[in-house]
């Protein structure tokens, strides 16, 4: 893994390094290469298709006028990770998706959108309804993530969702070791509340 | 060990980054604990669904967009530059003309005036700058002007440049030079200059640095500062720059070949190492007389004597070592 990794970042270098000579489609590499992992992450943090879409335009042209300025110190994608995450906490600054954050009472918990229950009773049905709970089973989840202060949002995308290391996530959100960790905990601690509390059970 | 102890540090070992002995007391704890087995459970699922979770795929025109901004970026920094570097784009051209009008002119007077002293050239460039002017109704209206006269108090001994007024024409190349020809010479020695009002700044400079020049060479006997014979034509002396590895034996040459041409008027200067002679020829023979001066040595003339318009001219040679 640390072999193709390395190999990876060295492919990165030679196109960032063009794009720093002003070589504009080299740009476009890179774009390819990471736009579904930051639009991933965007969607994650924001909880909204359009505006990570939003989102993860801006982070890319940010880093684009940015990239003279990239020494190589970290890797790309920890560097683009760190450029998105800023921009969809800008964004998030600006949207404001109450009814997401507000919590939610236990009845409220028994109903999806529409008002049919929002899971099954004990007894299981069949695949076509446990699809139809896939779903909702994900949306209930992003609920969840949606309701935790952003800096616990965010170790928690890098961690339980990238499955990154605890170093790169250090690196990206410009924090270190222990309060990665920390705030991981604190995070899963908030989600499985809030899980609990919009699922039922587990 | 209570529960809450326990609690806190479920995630940590979840994750194992508990030690050895920590794992352990959680270990036996579990079993024995609903709750805190729950939570565990509870905490590993949360995990679980996160991991589960789908990746999403971006819009299909998400790439696309980006470069497109990208390049729109890229171009707008591209000229902006240009703006930032050519505010005046379309008026620097013109600006740029009348720059070099101006400096021609004063280049103009500046040639007129150095016939009377060591050869300094004026640069024969001048004919393709002269092709580059363009008459604007500027320069046009200001040398419609009356010119501010200039006098010049002029001491016996002392060098006085000759100046005419300058009257640029549209279509003569030469013409620079031509129109009327108010200066005379007086022979006490005191001297009327007249500049272009356009160029009166510039060639104040520079006569004020050749003034600085003049003072400090050898006084010019009055003969040479002779005004023109009247058939002569007054504006233009043609210069001749000869090289010589022997200047007297090519002095005598020199004034040989202005006496087989039928040269008038000859004069024989002597400014220190240059030996300047002066005679009056008709264009023909001034074109026939840098002919076989080049047989001397190296010869330099001023102005292009293709270029020599018909009429008499006091031509001025200076031969000089090599």
């Amino acid at each position: 893994m640390s072999n193709k990794a390395d190999r990876a970042q060295y492919d990165d270098f030679t196109f960032i390094s063009r794009c720093q000579k002003g070589d504009a489609e080299a740009f476009g590499v890179l774009v390819e290469r990471y736009q579904k992992k930051m639009f991933n992450i965007a969607y994650r943090m924001i909880g909204d298709y359009e505006e990570a879409g939003e989102v993860v335009q801006e982070a890319f042209l940010s880093a684009f006028r940015a990239i003279k300025k990239f020494r190589g110190e970290s890797t790309f994608v920890t560097w683009m990770t760190s450029i998105t995450l800023n921009h969809a906490k800008n964004r998030l600054k600006k949207i404001k998706v109450i009814s997401h954050y507000e919590p939610v009472s236990l009845d409220e918990a028994f109903e999806a959108h529409d008002g049919a229950p929002r899971f099954d009773p004990p007894a299981r049905e069949i695949s076509a309804l446990e699809q139809f709970q896939k779903k909702d089973l994900q949306e209930a989840v992003q609920e969840a993530i949606n309701s935790l202060d952003e800096e616990f949002r965010e170790a928690l995308i890098l961690r339980d969702i990238q499955e990154l290391s605890y170093e790169e996530i250090g690196a990206i959100l410009n924090i270190p070791d222990g309060t990665v960790k920390s705030r991981i905990f604190r995070a899963r601690e908030t989600l499985r509340e809030r899980l609990k509390r919009n699922l039922g059970d587990l | 060990m209570e529960c809450r102890d326990i609690q806190k540090n479920l995630s940590a070992y979840l994750e194992g980054l508990l030690s050895p002995e920590e794992k352990k007391i959680v270990d036996r704890h579990l079993p024995s604990c609903a709750k805190c087995s729950a939570s565990f459970n509870e905490l590993k699922r949360a995990k679980e669904l996160l991991k589960k979770l789908d990746e999403v795929e971006p819009p299909p025109w998400l790439a696309a967009k980006i470069m497109a901004r990208v390049r729109k970026e890229k171009e707008q920094r591209a000229s902006f530059f240009k703006k930032l570097f050519f505010p005046l784009h379309i008026k620097v051209p013109v600006q740029a003309l009348g720059v070099i009008l101006v400096a021609v002119l004063a280049l103009q007077i500046y040639r007129v005036v150095e016939p009377e002293r060591r050869g300094i050239h004026a640069p024969s460039p001048l004919a393709e700058k002269k092709a580059l002017k363009e008459e604007t109704p500027e320069v046009a209206a200001k040398s419609a002007k009356a010119p501010s006269p200039y006098a010049r108090q002029n001491a016996a001994g002392e060098k006085a440049p000759v100046m005419t007024r300058v009257a640029p024409e549209e279509k003569d190349k030469r013409g620079v030079l031509g129109g009327v020809s108010p200066n005379q010479t007086e022979p006490s020695g005191q001297q009327a200059y007249e500049i272009a009002p356009e160029d009166a700044e510039k060639t104040e400079a520079l006569l004020a640095k050749k003034r600085m020049d003049l003072e400090s060479k050898e006084p010019v006997p009055a003969a040479a500062l002779k005004g023109q014979p009247a058939g002569a034509n007054q504006q233009l002396m043609p210069l001749i720059i000869v090289s010589a590895d022997d200047i007297a034996a090519a002095k005598g040459t020199v004034e040989d070949i202005l006496k087989q041409l039928g040269g008038k008027e000859i004069e024989k200067i002597t400014q220190g190492a240059i030996e300047i002679m002066i005679a009056e020829l008709p264009s023909e023979k001034i074109k026939e007389l840098s002919e076989k001066l080049k047989g001397l040595g190296d010869i330099k003339t001023e102005p292009r004597f293709s270029e020599l318009p018909e009429g008499t001219f006091r031509v001025r040679i200076e031969i000089t070592s090599k």
